[in-house]
Formats: structure tokens, C-alpha cells, sequence
């Protein structure tokens, strides 16, 4: 309440991009946010790999005393490539080479894991 | 890391390779979607080179096995000195790591000869910091 005895004063502020249609669908809303906001997809996937892979091997670190990064970049690499591959179906979404990258850092993440594993231990 | 363990991870490599862009491919062929990782001709490449790369690496180790069973000795035969079934693969099981390695860093940095600047930066400080922790072996504190 802004205390005026006439009523509420609303302020109308002019959006810097164009609101979604929310009669269109989940995934219609996405394509749209997508095509307004281009890097949504690409923080979107960021932030699934470190979830993942800072919260996965924090986690491990405070309950066993070590962190085992090398598995931790290979859950987060594939929980990143699950998503990824997902929201292909439809197009707007994501990009080719996105998907490429995201690829590309699984191998190097499984070349790092397999590399790192000691005798005895897979 | 022992011998074995080395080689095995190798080309464990190349397996989780080709694996894994076989599924992203095979995603996008059932599911016919917008975006197929098929499109990705480097990415294709690659596993085609890795298929036949384990492809080869099978045989060898078959007929290598085979080996071992199947040889027949006459007498007055010299013996076998080579030891050759124990050296089946190797090649391949490297490589396979090498092609993955290269094809990964590619997809991610390009293959623009520009970005070898960063690589020689890097190496050039990994370079420095190798000299300066030595120099602190022998010498003591360089600071």
C-alpha cells in the first residue's frame, strides 16, 4: 500500500524483452525464452554441471574426508550430455556445436577418470 | 599405473568414446529430433576411426589368444622367443586415447593454429614452474 487514499498506484514497467506465451506449453515457453535470452541454454547446462559436480564431490569431501574429481567431472559431463540431448528434440533449444562441446567435454572427462585410476580400482 | 592398468584405461578411452556418441547419435535417430549430433562431422569421424581401431584390436587379440592353444611344436622346431601374443594392441589401444584426446580438444578449441599461443603460454609457465621447483630442490627457497 502506498498510503494514497485514492487507491493503489501500480507502476507499469516496460519489460526489456517480450514475455513468453503461457498458453502455448512448457516447452513453447522455453523456445520463446530461448529466442529472447539466447544464453539460457547455455547457463542452463552450466549450471547442471556444477550442481553436479561441486555439490556431488563437496559432498563426498565432507563425509569420507577426499573428494574423488575425476568420477564427479564424469557424472556431471553426463548428467550435462542427459539434458543436452533432451532438449534436441524440438528446435530452437539448443545448437549443434552446443551439443558437440558438450560431447567433447564428456571425452575429456572420461579421459581424465580412466587415467586416474589407480591399481585395483575402476 | 601399472603397464597393463595404462593400456586398459586406454582403451577404455576409446570405448566410452565411441560409446557415448553412438548413444547421442542413436538419441537423435529414434527420437527424430531437431538437432542430431549426426550432423557433427568430426564427432562422426572419430567414431568411425575408433570402431575400426577396436575392430582390428579384436582380431589381434583373438588370433594372439589363438596362440596359445592352437600352435603345434614338431620336433627339431625352434621355440617361440618373440613373445609376440603380449604385444597385440598396443598400438591400437594408444591411439584410440590419442584420437579421442585430439578430437575432444578440437571440438572444443577449434582447429585454428591461433590457439597454440595459449597452448605455448601454458606449457611455457608449467616450463618455469618446473624449473623453479627444481632450482628449490637443489638450491633451496628461490623467493
Amino acid at each position: 500500500m502506498d498510503g494514497n487514499s485514492g487507491g493503489e498506484i501500480q507502476i507499469n514497467m516496460a519489460y526489456i524483452y517480450q514475455m513468453p506465451n503461457l498458453t502455448g506449453g512448457i516447452d513453447t515457453n522455453i523456445i520463446q525464452i530461448v529466442s529472447q535470452v539466447p544464453s539460457f541454454t547455455y547457463g542452463l547446462l552450466i549450471f547442471v554441471f556444477g550442481v553436479v559436480f561441486m555439490g556431488g564431490s563437496a559432498t563426498q569431501k565432507s563425509k569420507s574426508g577426499d573428494a574423488d574429481m575425476p568420477m564427479w567431472a564424469m557424472m556431471a559431463s553426463i548428467s550435462t550430455l542427459v539434458v543436452s540431448v533432451l532438449i534436441t528434440v524440438k528446435s530452437g533449444m539448443i545448437e549443434g556445436w552446443v551439443l558437440g562441446i558438450v560431447v567433447a567435454v564428456n571425452i575429456l572427462s572420461g579421459l581424465w577418470l580412466f587415467f586416474s585410476r589407480g591399481r585395483g580400482e575402476f | 599405473m601399472g603397464t597393463i592398468k595404462f593400456f586398459a584405461s586406454a582403451l577404455m578411452v576409446g570405448l566410452f568414446t565411441i560409446a557415448i556418441i553412438t548413444w547421442a547419435s542413436m538419441f537423435a535417430a529414434d527420437n527424430n529430433s531437431a538437432v542430431s549430433l549426426s550432423s557433427d562431422s568430426e564427432l562422426q569421424a572419430i567414431n568411425s576411426t575408433l570402431s575400426s581401431t577396436i575392430t582390428i584390436f579384436a582380431s589381434d587379440v583373438n588370433g594372439s589368444g589363438n596362440t596359445f592353444i592352437s600352435t603345434t611344436q614338431d620336433a627339431g622346431d625352434q621355440s617361440a622367443t618373440s613373445g609376440g601374443q603380449f604385444k597385440s594392441g598396443i598400438g591400437g589401444a594408444l591411439s584410440m586415447a590419442t584420437e579421442a584426446a585430439r578430437s575432444g580438444f578440437e571440438q572444443i578449441f577449434g582447429e585454428d593454429d591461433g590457439f597454440a599461443i595459449f597452448l605455448t603460454a601454458l606449457l611455457s609457465i608449467l616450463g618455469f614452474m618446473l624449473f623453479a621447483y627444481g632450482w628449490k630442490f637443489w638450491r633451496g627457497n628461490p623467493d
